[in-house]
């Protein structure tokens, strides 16, 4: 599903150089279940961003889907990222003047769907993560694990084909984190491919494969069995 | 898609309550005063329109040339109208209308002063009036007939049935209601309250039926569409060349036929030359308006894109879901709109609340035309404007941001984000600035002029109309008002002392240059008129009872006569030989912005017009005005008893000046405001981005002035700047508009020094008062929230 090649980033101020990403190659196949760990600054997010189409790289190859992608402007970028990509964040990241169920309902409208066909879809999706009697409350009236279910119910809402999740379980108790990686578990068994940057060795063990990078490189692979 | 972006606004409103009030006042305040300044505009132009022959309707006047000066005067002759229009073809109607008169109607025990003019039959061929009773056309004909307006009949009637009710004229001849007109509409340049015909039999119109020199009486002609008016003009200038035996500044000069159109706001003339009027205060107030509702359209940018740094999360948001940049313009474009749509329906609101208030500032009655389709076109254009503008920046600023840094949280604006800003807010009180220092030399120049010195004493001045009654035992009711001893003397002139009617060019004395073609103002008078109005005799006296052949001239006479010894100096003037008595000093009488006219006193006890009365120094007004009234109606019984206070006359002529000063207070008041509410935002985002700072600096020792000073130091750099370059702006402009007058104040450094003391202070209370808030807060919240 993706495949990049000697991928640089580099962030340039007056003085200072930083590479954030170092001629970097992965490739993640579909239906898989990454992990990319890494110490603060190792580009671990930068990665993430690009593989989000959030950013583009500087040089390199990012194969989506077989698509080339490095060189796609903002308007295809967000047209193929509204199709295909969910993202989750540690800070959920919801708006706070929209409702539950307005937040969820929010991919379906970028993609131009009916309304009816919204209700339905988001109806679904809330259900199933078990937030549907929240559906008309906004963010702040929800506690974090609450928050973060609605934000991966948003992030799998438009059935993407794949789901970007940054430190999903960083501002969430043991207990609550525990939820929602089994929630990105059961997207990933039911087909969803999952890229996922973490500090915590305990959620990586839910990956298949745990990437491990430095100074903008893969410097080791493992393989979960 | 759109309904989400309303619903997401809305609610954005109401969870920001106070920038929310801030950003919808500045724009309903800012609309407000612009829909309020389009109402009085719109007003201005409605002028005459009333008449559905506006674009064919001229006012015959005339250029004479007084040696060289031009002088445009609405003064025609009485035989011009039926000779032009005998002569041109072009003319379909042509009319003779007095300047307008005091008439007294008597109907049964009820008396009443209208004001009425005396018309040709083709008056009403030419001005449209709505008729209630009878028959117009046949009524201006009949010169037994009246015309009464709906008022008028209603007052001296009671209703308006009143067709061939008898009324008794000025109580000596009895008319017949022979028709009754709606009230004319106050934004009609003829105004009147009743109409008389000439009597075409009476020896006098026979007289004047061949007076081509005289001019007493106004002409309006009405022509065919497509009628080339500038020859027409020359036409009738060679009618009257023709008619006209030997030379005189009429002849010398040429005809301005002034449409309709240009009777309200291009009155003025200078030197032959049609220069404006009162369109110069419309384009004044539009430009006004138009610049308000920048200062609230750059209100609306300031404060939207102050409060970025609460939406980038949003835009972050959505713009990883796939939200296109196109797709968040459109979002922030619609909140714009929606907000203008709020604060223009507020601002409605006011206005419609305001109109009657404002009429009776104006003293006008404003409409608002809802009926008009273009009013509401307009009001589209006014919402659509004002939502483009005031939203297309913020739309692009905040549509712009990064996605990845917002949702990261390392997104902080840095301090070129404010730039624009501070822009804005400079640019701000630049328009604001300049409001105010020109609302600061308008209230000068009216000062100045009202402090003038008028060459006599309107304190305790009073007009009376005289009467027939009053001429003829005018001595012994002067002697009667004096023994009261509420009133210390008494006069009698042939115009109010606040206006020349008359004008003469034929003073003929020895030794007077041959070409001399001087022309005077006069006034007849009696006994006592220096010591009534209280003006200095600089040479000679005053007149004394009996001085039938005398004269007095006021030093601008003299000086222009080229006098040396004026008193005792023989004078030819009317067929008559008089002898100047006395020289008095100039008095500012017609334009209190131009220097003194020339004038010339004649002794003349036949001349009814109104009498002054100087009441006594300590005298209550109440008592005095009771004392004066019964003493007039002792021998004037039939006539109602109406007085003026000249000084409250006089200043009748500052009306205009007095106008704009007002709107100006309001308006550069209310700019003002506004841009204060823009600082207000400025300093709110700025002290925002700076909380950490204050925090750190507080822990360390920093005092609440040191931090105030701190905060307060780069929006007071912006006010001076602003100062800096709108005062150049102020008095290139103020000084250009004083041109207008040539008594006029001088625009000092002190007016601009307190221009920028009043908004340095202002500007240092708005910031104070935001950034105290901050300096106070406790650094450890802040500090820990980092």
């Amino acid at each position: 599903m993706i495949k990049i090649k000697n991928l640089e980033k580099i962030y340039r101020t007056e003085d200072v150089e930083t590479v954030a990403l170092n001629k970097l190659s992965l490739s993640v196949a579909e239906g898989e279940f990454v992990a990319i760990m890494g110490p603060s600054g190792c580009g671990k997010s930068t990665l993430l961003n690009i593989l989000g189409l959030l950013d583009d790289p500087d040089s390199g190859s990012f194969l989506f889907n077989g698509i080339e992608v490095a060189d796609f402007n903002e308007r295809k970028r967000a047209d193929l990222r509204k199709r295909n990509i969910g993202f989750v964040f540690q800070s959920f990241n919801l708006i706070d003047e929209l409702t539950v169920f307005e937040n969820v309902e929010l991919p379906l409208i970028y993609l131009g769907a009916r309304p009816s066909e919204r209700k339905q879809r988001v109806e679904e999706v809330l259900d199933k993560m078990q937030i549907m009697h929240r559906r008309n409350h906004y963010p702040q009236q929800l506690s974090g694990g609450q928050q973060q279910r609605v934000a991966v119910a948003r992030a799998v809402v438009n059935n993407p084909k794949l789901i970007l999740a940054d430190e999903p379980t960083g501002n969430l108790d043991s207990s609550n984190g525990n939820e929602v990686m089994q929630m990105l578990t059961d997207l990933n068994e039911q087909g969803t491919t999952v890229v996922m940057v973490t500090h915590s060795e305990h959620d990586a063990r839910y990956s298949h494969r745990i990437v491990r990078m430095l100074d903008g490189q893969t410097v080791l692979e493992n393989i979960m069995v | 898609m759109f309904t989400t972006y309303i619903k997401l606004a809305w609610r954005n409103l109401v969870k920001h309550k106070v920038f929310s009030f801030i950003n919808i006042a500045g724009l309903t305040i800012g609309m407000a005063c612009t829909l309020l300044i389009l109402v009085w505009v719109y007003n201005e132009r409605s002028w005459d329109r009333n008449n559905k022959n506006y674009d064919t309707i001229y006012h015959v006047m005339c250029n004479r040339d007084f040696n060289g000066e031009i002088n445009t005067g609405q003064d025609m002759m009485y035989p011009l109208p039926k000779a032009a229009k005998a002569s041109f073809p072009e003319i379909e109607h042509a009319a003779i209308v007095s300047f307008g008169e005091t008439t007294l109607f008597r109907s049964g025990d009820k008396r009443l002063n209208k004001s009425t003019l005396t018309v040709s039959p083709e008056f009403f061929d030419i001005f449209s009036y709505e008729p209630l009773q009878g028959n117009l056309s046949t009524a201006v004909k009949d010169a037994d007939a009246v015309i009464l307006t709906e008022s008028t009949a209603k007052a001296l009637f009671g209703n308006v049935n009143v067709i061939n009710q008898p009324v008794e004229i000025n109580n000596h001849r009895t008319a017949y209601v022979k028709a009754v007109i709606k009230d004319v509409p106050r934004n009609s340049t003829l105004q009147f309250e009743g109409i008389i015909p000439f009597n075409p039999s009476s020896p006098d119109i026979i007289k004047s039926e061949t007076e081509w020199v005289n001019c007493g009486n106004r002409v309006f002609f009405q022509t065919h569409s497509g009628t080339n008016i500038p020859a027409l003009a020359s036409k009738v200038m060679k009618l009257v060349q023709e008619h006209t035996e030997g030379e005189n500044p009429t002849t010398r000069g040429s005809i301005v036929l002034h449409p309709m159109s240009k009777w309200r706001l291009y009155g003025d003339f200078s030197n032959g030359v049609n220069t404006g009027g009162r369109i110069e205060y419309v384009y004044l107030f539009t430009w006004i308006a138009v610049i308000i509702l920048i200062i609230a359209c750059v209100n609306f940018m300031n404060l939207s894109t102050a409060r970025s740094e609460k939406r980038a999360k949003e835009v972050g948001i959505r713009k990883t879901l796939g939200s296109e940049r196109k797709q968040l313009l459109y979002q922030f474009i619609s909140e714009s709109l929606l907000l203008s749509v709020l604060a223009f329906v507020l601002a409605a609101v006011i206005v419609i609340a305001l109109v009657p208030t404002f009429s009776q500032l104006l003293k006008e009655d404003l409409v608002i035309p809802f009926k008009q389709p273009v009013t509401w076109v307009l009001v589209a254009a006014m919402i659509l404007v004002t939502g483009l503008v005031a939203g297309s920046y913020p739309a692009f600023y905040l549509s712009g941001f990064n996605p990845i840094k917002v949702l990261k949280g390392t997104f902080l604006p840095g301090k070129q984000a404010l730039l624009p800003r501070k822009i804005l807010v400079t640019f701000q009180f630049i328009a604001s600035i300049i409001l105010i220092s020109a609302t600061v030399v308008i209230y000068k120049q009216l000062q100045y002029v009202k402090d003038r010195d008028l060459g006599y004493d309107q304190d305790n001045l009073v007009m009376v109309n005289s009467t027939p009654a009053t001429d003829k035992s005018f001595d012994a009711l002067k002697n009667d008002l004096l023994q009261t001893g509420l009133v210390s003397s008494v006069n009698r002139t042939s115009s109010p002392i606040t206006d020349i009617y008359m004008s003469t060019s034929g003073i003929r004395w020895v030794g007077a240059p041959p070409s001399s073609n001087l022309v005077i103002g006069f006034i007849f008078t009696n006994e006592d008129f220096a010591q009534t109005v209280r003006t200095k005799i600089l040479d000679g006296r005053d007149f004394r009872s009996g001085d039938s052949n005398a004269v007095v001239f006021n030093k601008e006479a003299i000086k222009l006569m080229g006098l040396k010894t004026p008193v005792g100096t023989k004078i030819n003037w009317a067929g008559k030989e008089r002898t100047i008595v006395g020289v008095l000093d100039d008095m500012v009488i017609t334009s209190p912005y131009k220097p003194a006219d020339p004038l010339m006193l004649v002794y003349e006890n036949k001349w009814s017009g109104r009498l002054n009365l100087r009441l006594a120094k300590n005298a209550d007004l109440k008592n005095a005005l009771a004392a004066v009234e019964n003493t007039y109606k002792k021998y004037s019984i039939e006539y109602p008893f109406e007085y003026k206070f000249i000084d409250e006359e006089f200043n009748q002529k500052f009306i205009n000046e007095q106008l704009i000063g007002k709107l100006s207070v309001i308006f550069a008041g209310l700019a003002i405001f506004i841009c204060c509410l823009g600082l207000f935002g400025l300093v709110a985002s700025s002290i925002e981005r700076r909380r950490k700072e204050i925090g750190i600096r507080k822990v360390l020792g920093a005092s609440l002035q040191q931090l105030l000073l701190l905060m307060s130091k780069e929006f007071l750099w912006l006010v001076a700047l602003a100062f800096v370059v709108a005062i150049p702006i102020a008095w290139w402009g103020m000084n250009k508009w004083l041109q207008n007058y040539s008594y006029r104040t001088d625009i000092s450094v002190g007016v601009f020094a307190m221009v920028g003391i009043v908004i340095l202070f202002i500007a240092l209370l708005t910031v104070s008062l935001n950034a105290s808030r901050a300096a106070l807060s406790n650094p450890v919240k802040t500090l820990r929230s980092e």
